[in-house]
């Protein structure tokens, strides 16, 4: 068994997807069994994301391929936010599978998905080899709506008058109502916040021990798309996974997330929105009340700073909910300008649950994230998994952490070859991670994927 | 009569192969380094099959013999949709064993003894992957190929 990686960071896709093909033939020297294949963002659409592919089609016609698009890319040479990575495996049995719009009429799909999941495993489990899958399925997005494109310029304009009204928010049969029309437009056209369409697959998949790791592809120039690749196709919002299977290798995958728990400030949702909106916390407009909570409320000037910088949202300290488990699950909160609701990362299922049994078992705080909490984190989780046997890692970082560590990414990125040596492997920062060895968390976190050479003793 | 006979003999054919394959599968676990002791329990309690080093300590066999106490009540969280849990035996002030009962097929259990300073990780692994295998010969009461 061999894997190599190749990377390339340009701002043309093509020429980007070229090189990195090259660099990782180099090292493999045999045909490839599989390809995972990730990018940066470009604009341009599926168009843009297609050309490349031709490229390795070109080369490799029937060789199955996975992959997404990120927010940006990076291995032991080079990082950026543009350019394509992909890895080739030789001597692994790979197959792949695509779902198309996920995100409408999931329950169908999600038991389709897990039929052919578990007829892999227990066709693979009686080759006595062991089976982990990668899966890649819609990550964010935000209603076009909610992006002013006029800058903030008209600032009488609010496309969220209706949501921003009061009866919504006070009369409880219709802020129902709207709850479920904002979760029918997000299965429908993509709006809101939507991990809870993946979210019965992985729990499902959880529960039956069937080994995974997964990211959310996100476009951070829209952030209301996401492209995930199979066999040399582009799609847009579809889910798509991979499954590697091989007798003499053992994938193994750890979930990190480097926060630490704020108990002096708990945190109570007094209604909830479907999709992620939450217009009421401690008894103000949602958007108010967490400005308070995070000292800024004074400090109008670091809000506009975040507006800017941000595709005009305002990513803030992670939220963490601590379970019956006493696990830690961290969502993110934020703010948009034109939005008097406060919105939360967290899948339907999870919210609901924390805004209807809250006093009872759930505790939410917010948390702390700093770079070197996130270094001393990223010390621990790679030292327990890799040893000598480590024969190629994946490693799916949150973008929000990326930019909590700034301008010491670089220095962040040669801690991983510092521990990992000559092995090859791929950092995807991504827009939301899941694993099966630590089922809930989804955000702010990290998770790590290795696969080692069994050496029974 | 023969044909009767004949059946008879494939069907305990394929009955001891199965049990030779049962055998073979715990005892793939039982090579690791980390792994003090495999045993595969019925629903009702009896072994089917166990593993365990003949020089093992004092530790280890009161372990066991904890491992047999519990096991009744174990059985009522796996019949219930657990697909594993976790004990932590504490064995002295600084030391504590890890304890793995997993779920096998529709009738039985696997115990795995591990030591104090095992690679849970990859066990965590190894030890679902035979269980699974397991649960397949037991369910279908024959041996898999590979």
């Amino acid at each position: 068994m061999k894997a190599s990686v190749g990377l390339s960071i340009n701002h043309n896709l093509q020429l980007a997807t070229e090189i990195a093909l090259n660099q990782a033939e180099k090292k493999l020297y045999t045909e490839p069994t599989g390809i995972l294949y990730f990018t940066g963002t470009h604009p341009g659409g599926k168009r843009v994301y297609n050309r490349s592919l031709k490229i390795i089609k070109e080369k490799y016609p029937n060789t199955p391929l996975a992959g997404c698009s990120g927010i940006g890319i990076a291995n032991n040479q080079d990082h950026g936010l543009k350019g394509a990575a992909i890895m080739l495996f030789s001597g692994i049995s790979v197959k792949t599978k695509l779902m198309k719009r996920f995100r409408i009429r999931t329950k169908g799909k999600t038991n389709k998905i897990l039929k052919i999941c578990t007829d892999i495993e227990t066709r693979e489990l009686q080759q006595n080899s062991s089976t982990s899958f990668i899966f890649f399925p819609p990550g964010l997005g935000f209603p076009k709506l909610m992006v002013n494109l006029l800058n903030h310029r008209l600032k009488g304009f609010n496309p969220f008058f209706v949501l921003n009204n009061r009866i919504w928010r006070d009369l409880p049969i219709l802020s129902r109502l709207s709850g479920k029309l904002v979760n029918f437009l997000m299965n429908l056209c993509g709006i809101g916040i939507s991990y809870s369409s993946a979210w019965p697959l992985f729990q499902e998949l959880y529960e039956r021990g069937i080994h995974y790791t997964g990211t959310f592809g996100v476009d951070p120039i829209s952030m209301n798309k996401s492209y995930q690749f199979h066999n040399h196709k582009a799609y847009k919002d579809s889910m798509t996974f991979i499954s590697l299977s091989s007798p003499e290798l053992r994938f193994m995958s750890k979930t990190d997330t480097g926060a630490t728990v704020d108990f002096q400030k708990p945190f109570t949702l007094e209604s909830y929105l479907d999709g992620g909106f939450i217009p009421r916390i401690s008894g103000q407009w949602g958007a108010e009340s967490l400005l308070k909570l995070y000292e800024m409320d004074k400090t109008p000037e670091i809000l506009e700073e975040c507006t800017q910088k941000y595709f005009y949202y305002h990513p803030f300290k992670p939220l963490c909910i601590l379970d019956d488990k006493k696990s830690q699950n961290l969502y993110g909160l934020s703010i948009n300008p034109n939005l008097n609701h406060a919105l939360i990362t967290a899948p339907n299922q999870v919210a609901k649950k924390l805004y209807v049994n809250h006093k009872e078992h759930i505790q939410s705080y917010i948390c702390n994230q700093s770079a070197i909490t996130i270094e001393n984190l990223l010390d621990d989780s790679l030292t327990s998994l890799v040893g000598n046997n480590t024969k190629f890692g994946l490693f799916f970082d949150c973008g929000n952490r990326a930019m909590i560590v700034g301008d010491r990414f670089q220095q962040y990125l040669q801690r991983y070859n510092q521990i990992l040596g000559e092995v090859p492997f791929l950092v995807i920062i991504s827009g939301g991670e899941v694993n099966s060895q630590s089922f809930p968390i989804v955000n702010f976190s990290l998770v790590s994927g290795v696969a080692q050479q069994l050496t029974p003793v | 009569m023969i044909s009767q006979t004949r059946e008879i003999d494939d069907q305990a054919l394929i009955l001891t192969k199965a049990i030779s394959s049962i055998q073979i599968e715990a005892n793939h676990l039982f090579t690791f380094r980390d792994v003090k002791a495999t045993i595969l329990f019925r629903l009702d309690g009896r072994v089917i099959a166990s593993f365990y080093e003949t020089e093992t300590s004092n530790i280890i066999l009161s372990v066991i013999k904890w491992v047999k106490e519990i096991i009744s009540k174990t059985k009522e969280e796996l019949k219930r949709g657990a697909r594993s849990i976790k004990y932590n035996k504490q064995i002295n002030q600084n030391e504590a064993i890890p304890v793995y009962f997993y779920r096998t097929g529709n009738s039985g259990i696997l115990v795995t003894i591990l030591d104090s300073r095992a690679n849970t990780g990859l066990m965590e692994i190894e030890m679902s992957r035979t269980a699974k295998r397991l649960g397949i010969i037991i369910d279908r009461k024959r041996s898999i190929g590979g």
